[in-house]
């Protein structure tokens, strides 16, 4: 078990190779452009200069967390066991739950479960003062950006499960800019400093790819 | 995160009380808020209160990011103009390069930064509450002084008082009025929850009235209409706060009126409103409704009631408003 929690060979992520290809991506991609005025976002993303990138990664770390919750947390009504009974990005992807501590084994869970995880985990993370150090001086873990990259791992498979099960509910709260804007944004940053893996962003290929074409 | 005095530190989303997926009763208790255009189920008051607050928080956090951009080149450009000095030696320039990238680290690690009961220098209990206390305290990096209120979670537990106290939160992190008592931040430990507000100085008006005895028409007018105002405020937000009383409505340093003690407010639901139309009000004055013009109903649709049996309706009415 590698330091944190982190097991990197967790089979969590699951694509399902029976399932058929529909048009979801095609549907969503005529959303994408429905964003919020909110200038630069390829300039936001890089790395000011003379910054130390762990600042850089730690900074923008805990505000997607906050804007995954957000948004997420105004689905509660209407992502339950019932209507969610698994975690899945559409169709063909299905995410199980491992933590590499208290949970070594994926299991099955449904998505507010898998969530609600997810979050605590991360939550658990950024308080952690060896981790995410706040005190001034304090430096950063040798393994930070492999932290990073598995919290960004985790937050893109929120944001696939709302694109993929919800977004017409967020399409009727109106919050479809807001969701657009926080993934664009999210997207740029991790292409920016290479924190997903190519696979790991299959269930959203093609809103990705009108975002930063390949 | 956003500097100490933003939003996101009044909504504080890393703080525990995340949200955390409820079930579909119970988001729908408030009832329907509003009603998807595609005339799906409504959604309930909850969700339309996390939706607005949000949207709130995502546009201010890229209006913030922006802005800290600009700064930030600003501050750059400010740097570079102190470097391009003829007069500047290589030591000090490397110094002042040093300094500058010591200082943008120490501004982005004070982004992470949480808010705590250890930013805070403790002084006086002003107040004593059935879960805690208000004390006045002062915040180490500014100085400034703000009233601290302590809850005590076990106690707040026992006694169900969760949501009433989440409902305070959410009400005085969205509510932005000059007759509100505003909420600095909120964050929590093991044991309590903490809610940071102004301080104000001026006191209480059961104090005020206690001590004046009677006020004048002028101040009368005066308190009674900034009274107004305040509970307009929060009734605009879809909230009532069903505890307004003098001990409530505290006075800043000039003398301005500012509600607090949101411990009771409700998120509002319209749809669950009685009918408290103008015909009941007209029965209760003893006037025959047929004779009102824009009243036209039958006698069938509404019984003539006495003023003895009007007054029950409407105590009834009025219980159901504040259920």
């Amino acid at each position: 078990m590698s330091l944190f929690g982190l097991g990197r060979n967790q089979k969590t992520f699951r694509p399902k190779k029976s399932a058929p290809s529909g048009s979801k991506g095609a549907q969503l991609r005529k959303h994408i452009d429905a964003t919020l005025g909110s200038g630069n976002l390829r300039e936001a993303v890089r790395l000011p200069p003379g910054e130390d990138i762990n600042e850089w990664l730690a900074v923008n770390t805990v505000d997607f967390f906050n804007q995954v919750n957000l948004l997420y947390g105004t689905l509660a009504e209407f992502c339950t066991p019932e209507s969610c009974p698994t975690m899945t990005a559409g169709p063909k992807y299905e995410y199980r739950w491992a933590d590499g501590v208290q949970i070594k084994k994926p299991i099955e869970v449904s998505a507010p479960k898998y969530v609600e995880y997810l979050m605590d985990w991360i939550e658990g993370q950024l308080d952690d003062e060896s981790i995410f150090p706040q005190k001034l001086g304090t430096p950063f873990p040798p393994n930070f950006k492999e932290v990073v990259k598995t919290i960004f791992k985790r937050l893109f498979r929120v944001y696939a499960h709302i694109y993929h099960s919800h977004f017409q509910k967020i399409v009727s709260l109106k919050e479809e800019a807001h969701l657009n804007t926080c993934f664009k944004h999210f997207i740029l940053f991790t292409t920016e400093f290479g924190l997903i893996d190519k696979k790991e962003l299959a269930p959203l290929q093609e809103l990705i790819e009108s975002i930063i074409p390949y | 995160m956003d500097s100490a005095r933003s939003w996101l530190q009044k909504l504080q989303p890393r703080d525990k009380d995340r949200g955390k997926p409820a079930s579909p009763t119970a988001a729908r208790k408030d009832g329907a808020a509003a009603m998807a255009e595609d005339g799906e189920e409504a959604i309930s008051s909850t969700t339309a209160t996390k939706v607005a607050a949000a949207k709130q928080f995502i546009e201010n956090h890229y209006k913030d990011q922006m802005r800290s951009l600009e700064e930030r080149k600003e501050r750059r450009r400010m740097l570079e103009s102190k470097l391009a000095d003829p007069d500047v030696s290589e030591e000090e320039q490397n110094n002042i390069l040093k300094d500058f990238e010591n200082r943008e680290r120490e501004i982005m690690r004070s982004r992470r930064h949480k808010m705590g009961v250890d930013d805070f220098e403790l002084l006086t209990i002003i107040g004593r509450g059935a879960f805690g206390e208000v004390r006045l305290c002062r915040e180490k990096a500014t100085s400034n002084v703000y009233a601290m209120k302590k809850l005590k979670k076990s106690e707040m537990l026992r006694r169900g008082q969760v949501e009433h106290v989440r409902a305070e939160r959410n009400l005085l992190a969205e509510v932005d009025s000059a007759y509100i008592v505003k909420l600095y931040c909120s964050f929590q430990d093991e044991e309590f929850l903490y809610l940071v507000m102004e301080y104000l100085p001026g006191g209480d008006m059961m104090t005020l009235l206690m001590r004046k005895d009677t006020l004048t028409d002028d101040e009368s007018r005066f308190y009674v209409a900034e009274t107004i105002l305040a509970i307009e405020s929060i009734h605009k937000h879809n909230y009532i706060h069903r505890d307004i009383k003098p001990d409530n409505l505290l006075l800043d340093r000039t003398g301005h009126l500012k509600l607090s003690d949101f411990g009771l407010c409700k998120p509002l639901d319209s749809s669950s409103f009685p009918n408290l139309s103008e015909f009941d009000y007209a029965v209760g004055k003893n006037i025959n409704p047929s004779m009102d013009g824009d009243k036209l109903l039958s006698s069938s649709a509404a019984p003539r009631r006495t003023q003895q049996e009007q007054l029950l309706h409407w105590q009834k009415n009025r219980r159901m408003l504040v259920c």
